[in-house]
C-alpha cells in the first residue's frame, strides 16, 4: 500500500527523515503505525532538489528495489543532502503471482528531462482493466516513457498529458487543476467500466518549488465479495503535515519548530503517517483534499488547503 | 458506608448510583499519595485507567514543538481524570504533576474490565456515564470548532440535498462475514450482530443528500455500512467544517439520543452509502439495557464514541502550539 513524504522549504536533513526520526520513512518499510498488517518492501525511491547542485533546477533522482534500512549507498547519500524539495517513498504490494517488483516499478516517476515528479499511495482497483482505455488520454510523446506496470506512473503520465508543457516549470494552479482533471478523468473511465470500489489516490507531485499532495478515494467504504485485504482497506488511507521554521532535532526527539518568519512558515512537511510517534505538532490532512504549496522568491511557504470534490 | 465510598457518592459522575454499587467500584480502587511535584504519567505514555483526585492539586501541561510546554488546566480535589482512558486505553495527551502533596484513587483498567467481565452493574453504570461525559466532550469541541476563526479547508461544493423518499432503497442487509470484519461489529458473536442488524431496516442512499440535519431531533441511530458520510458543521462566517467522516462501521447522528440536545452536526453522504437504521425508542432499549444484546451494543457504541471524540480533538495540537 506504500507510505509517501514530502517537502518543500528550507534546507531539511535528508538522513533525518529517512532514519533518524522514530518512525521514519525507513523505518515505514517494516513499522509502519498507521496501517493495518502491510509492510512495505517493494521498493525505495527519492526526488530531491537541492540549490547548490548542478543542475540545480533537476532533481537527484534515485531508485532502488533495496530495502533502505540496508542501503548503504542510500544511507551516505542522505548524509550529503539538505534538500530544498523531496519527494520520498516506499513501495508496499499485497502478494500476486502478478505483481512485478523492479526499479522501473518504483516511485517516484519522472520522465527524462521534466521538472514534474509524482509518488503515489493508494491503488486503483481493476486497472488492468482500465490501462488501454486510458492510451487516448496520454500524450503520444509521453506514453513512450512509460516503462513499468504500475497504475500510479499511468496516473502520473495523464497529468503530466494535463500540462501545456510537460517539460516545462508548471505554476501550482496548473499543477493543481493538472491533478483535478487527471481524477475526474479516471472517475470516467471507471463509470464506464462499472468499476465501483474503493480505489485510494493519495499523491504527492513536486516541481523543485511547488509540492501538490492529495488525501483522496473513489468509492471510499465499497469493496468487493470477500475482499481478503479488508481490514487494510476500510480505513480511508491517511495523510499528515507540519509546517513552521524548520524541522530539526532537540535532545534526541524531532520537531518542527517556530511558526516561520512573522507566522509565514518556510517548512512543509507531509507524509503518510507523522515521522515520529509523538503525533503533536502535525495536523491530519482532511479525507478528499488537495493541499498546495509553493515556495516563494522570499523563499516563504505559501499553503492552500481545498475540498477535493471530482 | 465507607470514607472511599462516601466520597466517590458525592461526585458528579458517581451521583445517584445505589452505595453498594459504588462501594463495589471503591474496592477496586487503589488508594495513593504523591509528594510535591511528582509525576502521575507522561505525555506520550499508555494510559492505564481513572484518577480521581481526593485532595492537593494536579498541574496538567502538554509538550509543544521544539521544547516549550503549556499549562492547559490545574485540578483539585473531587476531579475525575482519565475517564475516556478507562474505557479505551490509548495515549496520554498531556503530562500531569503534583504542585502540593496530594492524594487520590486510581481505578485500573483490568480492574474496571474485570468488573465487567463479571457483568457488574456499578460496571456497567460507570461505563454508560462515561459516555455520557464523552459526548459532552464532544459536544464542547464541536462549539469550539463551530467558533474558531482558523481558516479550514475551502469547499466550494453545492449544499447536499435533503434526502427523499425516491433516494431511500431499501436494501437486504448484507454478509454476516463482512458485517463482522467492520469496526462496529468486530468481535461480536454472529448472533449478536444478526440480533442487532434485525432490529433496525437497512438502505441505500445516492451522494450528496442530506441524511440528518442541523437544529433536528434525533429519532435515529444510524451505521454506515458501505460507503462513506460526512459530518459537518456550518460556521457562522458561512464555512463547512468537516469534523468526522463515517466510513464503513462507523456510526453517527447519535449523540442527541443520549442527552437529549437537538443536533449540531449534520450529515451528508458524501459517497453512496448502505445504512443500518435503528429507531430512537430500540436505541433506548439497548442503551439502557441489562442483556448480553445490550452489552454488545453498548460496548461497541462507547468505542466508536471514543474515536470520533479522539478524530474531531486532532486538531488541538495546533490550537494549542499556537497559544504562546
Amino acid at each position: 500500500m506504500c507510505r509517501v513524504l514530502g517537502y518543500l522549504g528550507r534546507p531539511i536533513s535528508l538522513e533525518g527523515v529517512l532514519f533518524e526520526t522514530d518512525s521514519s520513512l525507513a523505518r515505514q518499510t517494516y513499522s509502519p503505525r498507521m496501517m493495518q498488517s502491510f509492510l512495505n518492501l517493494a521498493g525505495f525511491g527519492l526526488a530531491a532538489w537541492e540549490p547548490g547542485s548542478e543542475r540545480p533546477q533537476e532533481p537527484l533522482v534515485y531508485r532502488v528495489t533495496t530495502l533502505p534500512s540496508f542501503d548503504p549507498n542510500l544511507r551516505s547519500l542522505a548524509r550529503k543532502l539538505a534538500p530544498t524539495c523531496l519527494i520520498a517513498h516506499v513501495r508496499g504490494v499485497s502478494w500476486s503471482p502478478h505483481e512485478v517488483v523492479g526499479n522501473q516499478n518504483v516511485h517516484p516517476f519522472r520522465f527524462p528531462g521534466s521538472r514534474v515528479t509524482l509518488a503515489h499511495n493508494g491503488h486503483l482497483r481493476d486497472f488492468n482493466r482500465m490501462r488501454y482505455e486510458l492510451v487516448s488520454d496520454v500524450k503520444p510523446e509521453l506514453i513512450e516513457h512509460i516503462g513499468g506496470t504500475t497504475d500510479s506512473e499511468w496516473i502520473y503520465a495523464l497529468l503530466m498529458s494535463q500540462l501545456e508543457e510537460p517539460f516545462g516549470d508548471p505554476g501550482l494552479d496548473e499543477v493543481a487543476a493538472a491533478i483535478r482533471a487527471t481524477l475526474s478523468r479516471l472517475r470516467d473511465v471507471r463509470a464506464r467500466l462499472g468499476i465501483a470500489t474503493s480505489s485510494p489516490v493519495n499523491l504527492v507531485v513536486a516541481t523543485g518549488r511547488r509540492l501538490v499532495a492529495t488525501r483522496f478515494s473513489f468509492d471510499y467504504g465499497w469493496y468487493p465479495d470477500d475482499d481478503p485485504i479488508l481490514e487494510v482497506d476500510l480505513p480511508y488511507v491517511s495523510l499528515w503535515f507540519a509546517m513552521g521554521s524548520a524541522y530539526v532535532e532537540r535532545d534526541g526527539e524531532w520537531y518542527m519548530v517556530g511558526d516561520g518568519d512573522g507566522g509565514t512558515p518556510s517548512s512543509f512537511l507531509v507524509a503518510s503517517e507523522p515521522l515520529t510517534a509523538d503525533t503533536s505538532g502535525w495536523l491530519e490532512a482532511p479525507e478528499y483534499s488537495m493541499l498546495a504549496v509553493e515556495m516563494d522568491s522570499d523563499d516563504r511557504i505559501r499553503v492552500e488547503t481545498v475540498d477535493l470534490d471530482v | 458506608m465507607s470514607d472511599t465510598t462516601e466520597f466517590l457518592a458525592g461526585l458528579a459522575l458517581f451521583a445517584g448510583m445505589p452505595s453498594d454499587e459504588i462501594a463495589d467500584l471503591a474496592g477496586a480502587m487503589e488508594e495513593r499519595r504523591l509528594e510535591t511535584g511528582e509525576l502521575l504519567w507522561r505525555q506520550g505514555e499508555e494510559a492505564d485507567g481513572l484518577h480521581i483526585l481526593r485532595a492537593g492539586e494536579v498541574r496538567v501541561s502538554a509538550r509543544l514543538p521544539g521544547g516549550g510546554e503549556m499549562e492547559l488546566v490545574r485540578l483539585g480535589a473531587g476531579e475525575v481524570m482519565g475517564e475516556i482512558p478507562l474505557l479505551d486505553g490509548g495515549t496520554r495527551t498531556a503530562s500531569a504533576r503534583t504542585t502540593e502533596p496530594s492524594s487520590l484513587l486510581f481505578l485500573a483498567r483490568d480492574g474496571f474490565n474485570a468488573l465487567l467481565a463479571r457483568v457488574n452493574p456499578a460496571a456497567a453504570t460507570l461505563k454508560r456515564r462515561i459516555v455520557v461525559v464523552a459526548c459532552q466532550r464532544l459536544r464542547r469541541r464541536h462549539a469550539e470548532l463551530a467558533q474558531s476563526t482558523e481558516p479550514g479547508p475551502q469547499d466550494s461544493r453545492a449544499d447536499p440535498q435533503p434526502a427523499s423518499a425516491g433516494a431511500l432503497a431499501p436494501t437486504q442487509a448484507l454478509p454476516l462475514a463482512y458485517l463482522q470484519r467492520i469496526p462496529f461489529f468486530v468481535g461480536m458473536p454472529t448472533a449478536l450482530v444478526a440480533d442487532l442488524v434485525g432490529i433496525g431496516s437497512t438502505f441505500e442512499v445516492a451522494t450528496r443528500r442530506t441524511l440528518v440535519g442541523e437544529g433536528t431531533v434525533a429519532d435515529a441511530f444510524y451505521l454506515t455500512l458501505n460507503g462513506a458520510v460526512e459530518e459537518v458543521i456550518h460556521r457562522p462566517d458561512g464555512r463547512r467544517v468537516r469534523v468526522g467522516l463515517a466510513g464503513p462501521g462507523r456510526a453517527f447522528g447519535y449523540l442527541g439520543l443520549i442527552d437529549g440536545l437537538p443536533i449540531v452536526v449534520a450529515s451528508a453522504s458524501r459517497e453512496r452509502v448502505r445504512l443500518l437504521g435503528v429507531p430512537a425508542a430500540q436505541f433506548e432499549r439497548l442503551f439502557h439495557g441489562d442483556d448480553p444484546r445490550a452489552h454488545a451494543f453498548l460496548d461497541a457504541l462507547q468505542r466508536d464514541l471514543v474515536t470520533t471524540l479522539r478524530q474531531a480533538e486532532r486538531p488541538q495540537a495546533r490550537l494549542a502550539a499556537s497559544v504562546t
